[in-house]
């Protein structure tokens, strides 16, 4: 039929010298300790301070740098045609710079140029990155709720890690970041 | 499942690797598992004929609380070939690695590999000009053999122009092996190299492959190249596996016992439901016939 159908893709952005999983959480995790033993690592021990989630030292990533290097990631491996095809609708819907996840909203049609885009991005705003996504899906709705799952699986995995390997301050942080995950992005209007 | 059969771990200099080196494939292992990958295979890479007192370099990493398995992979480059030789199972400096895959960089010797070499991967540089053409007869011989190509999509992520080569030789291969027997794999220097399974199974489709093909060549594909490594290694003719009376779990002891008449039709009806779990009883070849514990 005429109807114009879209996908939501969810992603999430991986950056290279953060531990892997929660932008803020305190320095006391697994891949931190592991770095912190070798010396000369300066770049891979936890960039953070201890006093919670919205202490993230890494520069706030806005939407408009995310929607730039997604276009020029487009334009450079899809030329002008990819460029053309995949303009309207591509919009970014959410981006939480606490938990680097986002949804972004693209025509179906198209989906699979702009998803091949977002592999071969490289780096944002200087920092070398992956982009990793989760969830595809027709409708926002599903994107938010699979975002609250996603979150909340990530959390207890590092809250596992926290245990194994008996860190109980990062546990119990951990156990409030919980709490609060569904309440961020519920409280969305989209 | 996803596996990623492809990281480099050779060693920078000398024969062991080096705390940086460790610290890397550290860092990439447990990137793997957060992207969503359940195996690895460490690759050593050797040029030209094997040393005689090679040492395999590989460590399997021990890590708590994340499930992954991990495998040792060797990746023989040959130009020549009498480098065949010591490319058995016998040798065992060869035995010492799970997986086996060879690069041939000649047409002589791509046609040695499909057709007698008793390897489980061909792996072709993708991020270069191949210097020979893919021929569908020489190619059908390695899939009748139930070897496996590999695609590497690291050089793709590092350099546009090897992106540019990789899509074309990748469009060839796939041409040529009509989809069946590709497996993809990072070949990632550094961690920022991978990428997650569902994004390269999309990779695959740009690529030209049947989405749900693309999703076999990164899951049951390299399933099936740790099951063919596995029949080559352990088992002869791929008939039957020889295990010690010793490696029986206790649960398996009555395999040893007394012999009624009617056992051998009841061990082969429960034999087939245990197959997972039995790592010491070798039972999970391709065939019907029984091992045989040596008594």
């Amino acid at each position: 039929m005429v109807r114009f159908k879209n996908r939501y893709l969810l992603f999430e952005i991986v950056y290279a010298d953060t531990p892997l999983g929660w932008t803020s959480i305190p320095a006391s995790t697994s891949l931190a300790l592991t770095n912190a033993s070798q010396p000369g690592e300066a770049a891979d021990q936890g960039p953070f301070g201890d006093t919670g989630r919205n202490n993230c030292r890494l520069p706030p990533l806005a939407n408009k740098d995310l929607l730039f290097a997604l276009k020029d990631s487009i334009a450079e491996n899809f030329g002008d045609y990819g460029a053309g095809l995949t303009q309207r609708p591509l919009t970014l819907k959410y981006f939480s710079p606490h938990t680097n996840v986002g949804i972004l909203r693209i025509s179906r049609e198209e989906m699979h140029i702009v998803w091949g885009a977002l592999t071969f991005i490289n780096q944002l705003k200087g920092r070398p990155c992956i982009i990793k996504v989760i969830h595809t899906s027709g409708t926002i709705k599903k994107c938010q709720l699979t975002t609250i799952k996603y979150d909340r699986d990530r959390i207890m995995f590092l809250r596992n890690q926290a245990q194994l390997l008996k860190d109980n301050q990062a546990y119990t942080q951990l156990g409030l970041a919980y709490k609060e995950s569904a309440d961020e992005v519920n409280s969305l209007e989209i | 499942m996803f596996y990623d059969l492809n990281i480099p771990v050779t060693p920078s200099s000398g024969s062991t690797p080096s705390a940086q080196d460790q610290l890397e494939t550290r860092k990439r292992v447990e990137l793997l598992a957060h992207l969503g990958y359940q195996a690895v295979a460490y690759n050593n890479e050797i040029t030209g004929k094997m040393p005689q007192n090679h040492v395999n370099p590989v460590t399997k990493l021990a890590l708590p609380g994340i499930n992954l398995k991990q495998y040792s992979r060797l990746t023989l480059v040959v130009d020549d070939i009498s480098q065949n030789y010591g490319l058995n199972t016998n040798n065992p400096s060869i035995a010492s690695y799970d997986i086996l895959a060879v690069n041939p960089t000649n047409e002589k010797l791509f046609q040695a590999a499909c057709g007698t070499f008793e390897v489980d991967i061909i792996s072709l540089d993708m991020s270069a000009r191949l210097p020979f053409y893919l021929k569908h007869s020489t190619v059908g011989l390695a899939v009748e053999r139930g070897i496996y190509f590999e695609l590497c999509y690291g050089a793709a992520i590092r350099d546009a122009t090897a992106r540019r080569n990789l899509i074309s030789n990748a469009q060839s291969l796939i041409r040529v092996t009509r989809g069946k027997n590709i497996i993809i794999s990072s070949q990632a220097m550094r961690a920022m190299e991978l990428r997650g399974p569902y994004d390269i199974v999309n990779f695959g489709t740009l690529l030209g492959l049947n989405q749900a093909v693309a999703k076999d060549c990164l899951s049951s594909h390299c399933r099936a190249v740790a099951m063919h490594a596995e029949t080559r290694r352990n088992t002869n003719r791929a008939v039957m596996s020889v295990a010690p009376v010793a490696s029986l779990a206790e649960t398996e002891q009555w395999k040893l016992g007394g012999g009624t008449p009617g056992g051998a039709k009841r061990k082969k009806s429960t034999g087939d439901g245990e197959d997972d779990k039995d790592k010491g009883a070798n039972k999970k070849k391709a065939t019907k016939d029984q091992t045989e514990t040596a008594k």
